[in-house]
């Protein structure tokens, strides 16, 4: 059955339409901001051109390890040499690289997904529109998230369908494998698994967690069909299935990911332990557990619509005819067709992304906290939310189908001057349902980045003066920095709550304004100390509203700090200047002088004049026993001074340079060397595939 | 366990005894339906309860129809 032509079109036209609507700042010419959205500032281009593989992350806090985060990599080189080389802003590379992407995998999405059911026919432009503009989708948009989670969530049905036609051709169904085809079949076959492989690293490039999720999606479809068409008489088709399946896929992607993939293991790298427990404990899982169950079997994001963290709205029952509509399709299988069994495991893998995304809340939350413990790569899951997506990769075929098979049904008792009204009448409903639904979004109601920002003067201002200074300083923001602060190679800017681990207001304030806080202020080479102003109301808050006068004891607070100076000049940002803060390189031995330079985060010439064997360098990044110097051939390892900082003993006296450097960013050329190579050996082997196939 | 927790029990045990799927999937649309009016009054203890039953139901509905899948072939 096909809706006809103009239908279809006109559907289209209307998803268009809702977008421009719902995302009006896309078709604006200002830079978008809100939630935790990367503002590609051009000081943050420059940076990623030049640092988009770099091992160590300084911009942070003290800096740490980012060997295990570099699967963006190359897309933030791609828009580092886009902003570099095309001389475009950070306006047009976040909708060239992000947003437009984004809307271009929803709209192919559909496609894909009308290859596996073609029963839906046209119906699957509402796979498209079920993808982006449901609860979650607008949540993580307004969120700020488009960058890496919002484009590995959106390209997860293509890959997933990818990855089920590669099942399906994989020769577990024997009458799919006659032997006069057998080697144009195995090659097909190996074209698809390669396929499958670039597809899936694209996805762990934009993000890791999503795509875990869609590997778990890809291995409950092959326990499915191993249960349904293994025997005893075709088990050996098991080692072809899982080869083509799994390993070549899975074998590309490590290939291609080298660049990262080699220094994590070989330098033994924990992400998930580097982050600490407020990632990786189950106190951390069952704090961020704020959907209930009901909340997402309905898709309904427990945050909607106001996206403020950690306020929960009650459950609005209207979202429950997602579930109704959707199960609804078990109704209409007949068990005759092979496409059935794709609802059966669309409604399986719906089932068990609500159950999921519930994270420790009833019923049987402990299942999730064991997984959290025990299986493989779950630790990455604080947020259960994530598995939204299984739901509405599941409901963008369910619902389509339910809509088709009630329109079929409705159609044999209809006459037949009406029936051509059928169909858009029942897509008509459905699509004013999710309007209703969504109407916060569509009435300009929901925040983050659907509101229109732009960078207060008064921070330009700020941003400006700490640019203006060419020495390293690095600026300590009270209680946390605001998104507006400039960050740079030579200006980091660091969270106080995150740097002295104290999240009380009053507490804080005392450690800060103590005499011994001074000296680590001056060791840690903060130079200034900044009390922001907080335009979007998220930092200085009471019960999870704005307190103007918590905002004001911060201020009044450092006032009094004898040691502090204050500047003025940058209207609510207040600034305070730490007197004689030392440099990124300092010797407690005032004998020698230090001078370096550095082009890169992981590398530094540092000169040294009227040096003594024995006597300590100080290099205030946080301490990693992979920070290594060198003098000569001899090798200095890092030892660990003061508050964690690094430190390197000189050993020998005299002036020299010695060379600091990061060892796991050696590993990085290598790695990319083997990436590039796979990528061309990928490739030509899809090309020769595919002359022999003609 | 509650009452309601028997009743449901119960309810799979007489539906396991027809094996049809559809039933079970009907029993779990028909508990989500009955939770839309208790989630608008504020019964909320109830409704989540139903929530909990339906995918119960769903979940038995897709394992018959698998099996069924199955041994058909």
């Amino acid at each position: 059955m096909n809706i006809n032509n103009r239908t279809y079109l006109l559907s289209f036209i209307f998803i268009f339409i809702l977008s421009l609507i719902i995302f009006p700042f896309i078709f604006s010419n200002r830079l978008i901001s809100g939630g935790d959205y990367t503002i590609l500032t051009s000081t943050y281009l420059q940076y990623i051109s030049h640092n988009a593989f770099s091992t160590w992350i300084d911009i942070y806090n003290f800096g740490q390890s980012s060997s295990a985060f570099l699967n963006y990599g190359p897309y933030n080189w791609l828009m580092g040499a886009a902003s570099q080389l095309l001389h475009w802003n950070g306006i047009i590379i976040e909708r060239i690289f992000w947003w437009m992407p984004f809307f271009i995998f929803a709209f192919i999405s559909h496609f894909e997904l009308r290859r596996l059911v073609p029963q839906i026919g046209t119906f699957g432009f509402l796979s498209t529109f079920i993808f982006l503009f449901n609860t979650y989708t607008l949540m993580l948009l307004g969120g700020g998230q488009i960058s890496g989670v919002g484009l590995a969530y959106i390209v997860m049905p293509i890959i997933l369908v990818n990855f089920i036609q590669l099942i399906n051709h994989s020769g577990l169904d024997q009458s799919e494998n006659p032997k006069k085809l057998d080697v144009l079949f195995k090659k097909i076959l190996l074209r698809k698994s390669l396929i499958c492989g670039l597809l899936f690293s694209l996805q762990i490039m934009f993000d890791i967690r999503f795509a875990y999720i869609t590997l778990a999606a890809v291995v409950i479809y092959s326990l499915l069909k191993v249960i349904m068409k293994v025997r005893k008489e075709n088990v050996h088709l098991l080692i072809p299935f899982i080869l083509y399946t799994f390993i070549i896929p899975l074998g590309v992607t490590g290939l291609l990911h080298s660049f990262w993939i080699v220094p994590t293991i070989l330098f033994h790298q924990n992400p998930i332990s580097q982050l600490g427990a407020s990632f990786n404990s189950t106190q951390a899982v069952q704090f961020f557990s704020f959907a209930k169950f009901e909340n997402s079997i309905s898709l309904l994001h427990p945050n909607w619509p106001q996206n403020i963290f950690g306020e929960v709205s009650f459950m609005r029952p209207q979202f429950l005819l997602l579930p109704i509509l959707a199960f609804s399709s078990l109704l209409f299988i007949k068990g005759k067709r092979k496409e059935e069994l794709y609802i059966v495991y669309f409604a399986l893998l719906a089932l068990i992304g609500a159950f999921l995304s519930k994270g420790a809340n009833d019923p049987f939350g402990g299942i999730y906290l064991w997984m959290f413990e025990h299986v493989p790569g779950f630790v990455m899951f604080r947020d259960p939310t994530k598995w939204y997506t299984l739901q509405i990769a599941a409901y963008s075929v369910l619902i389509p189908f339910t809509l088709y098979s009630i329109i079929e049904l409705a159609k044999n008792h209809i006459r037949s001057s009406f029936r051509k009204l059928v169909a858009p009448l029942f897509i008509m409903l459905f699509v004013v349902y999710i309007c209703v639904l969504i109407s916060p979004a569509i009435f300009g109601r929901l925040t983050g980045t659907f509101v229109s920002q732009s960078m207060p003067q008064d921070y330009q201002k700020l941003n400006t003066f700490i640019l203006s200074h060419d020495a390293y300083s690095r600026t300590l923001w009270m209680p946390f920095k605001q998104k507006y602060g400039v960050y740079t190679l030579t200006h980091p800017a660091i969270s106080a709550s995150e740097y002295f681990q104290i999240y009380n207001p009053k507490d804080l304030l005392h450690k800060v304004a103590s005499r011994d806080t001074q000296k680590i202020l001056q060791d840690s080479s903060i130079h200034y100390i900044i009390v922001p102003e907080d335009t979007e109301g998220t930092i200085f808050l009471s019960d999870r509203k704005f307190d103007k006068d918590l905002y004001k004891t911060y201020y009044s607070s450092l006032e009094k700090v004898t040691w502090l100076k204050e500047i003025k000049g940058f209207g609510n940002n207040k600034v305070f200047q730490v007197s004689n803060a030392k440099d990124h390189f300092w010797s407690p031995n005032n004998t020698i002088h230090i001078g370096y330079a550095s082009q890169q985060p992981t590398n530094y010439t540092v000169f040294i004049s009227h040096g003594s064997k024995g006597q300590r360098v100080v290099f205030s990044e946080a301490f990693n026993p992979l920070w290594q110097a060198r003098v000569d051939t001899t090798v200095i390892h890092s030892q660990e001074f003061g508050r964690g900082y690094n430190s390197f003993i000189l050993p020998k006296d005299g002036t020299y340079t010695m060379e600091v450097y990061y060892k796991p960013q050696e590993w990085i050329a290598k790695g990319i060397m083997i990436s590039l190579l796979s990528l061309s050996l990928v490739f030509g082997i899809l090309f020769i595939l595919k002359k022999k196939e003609h | 366990m509650k009452p309601q927790d028997l009743l449901f029990i119960l309810i799979i045990l007489a539906l396991l005894w027809r094996r049809d799927p559809k039933n079970f999937v009907i029993s779990g649309l028909v508990c989500l339906v009955f939770a839309i009016p208790l989630f608008q009054f504020w019964v909320f203890f109830t409704a989540e309860r139903l929530i909990g039953y339906a995918a119960g139901f769903l979940l038995i509905a897709i394992l018959l129809t698998l099996l069924k899948m199955m041994f058909k072939k």
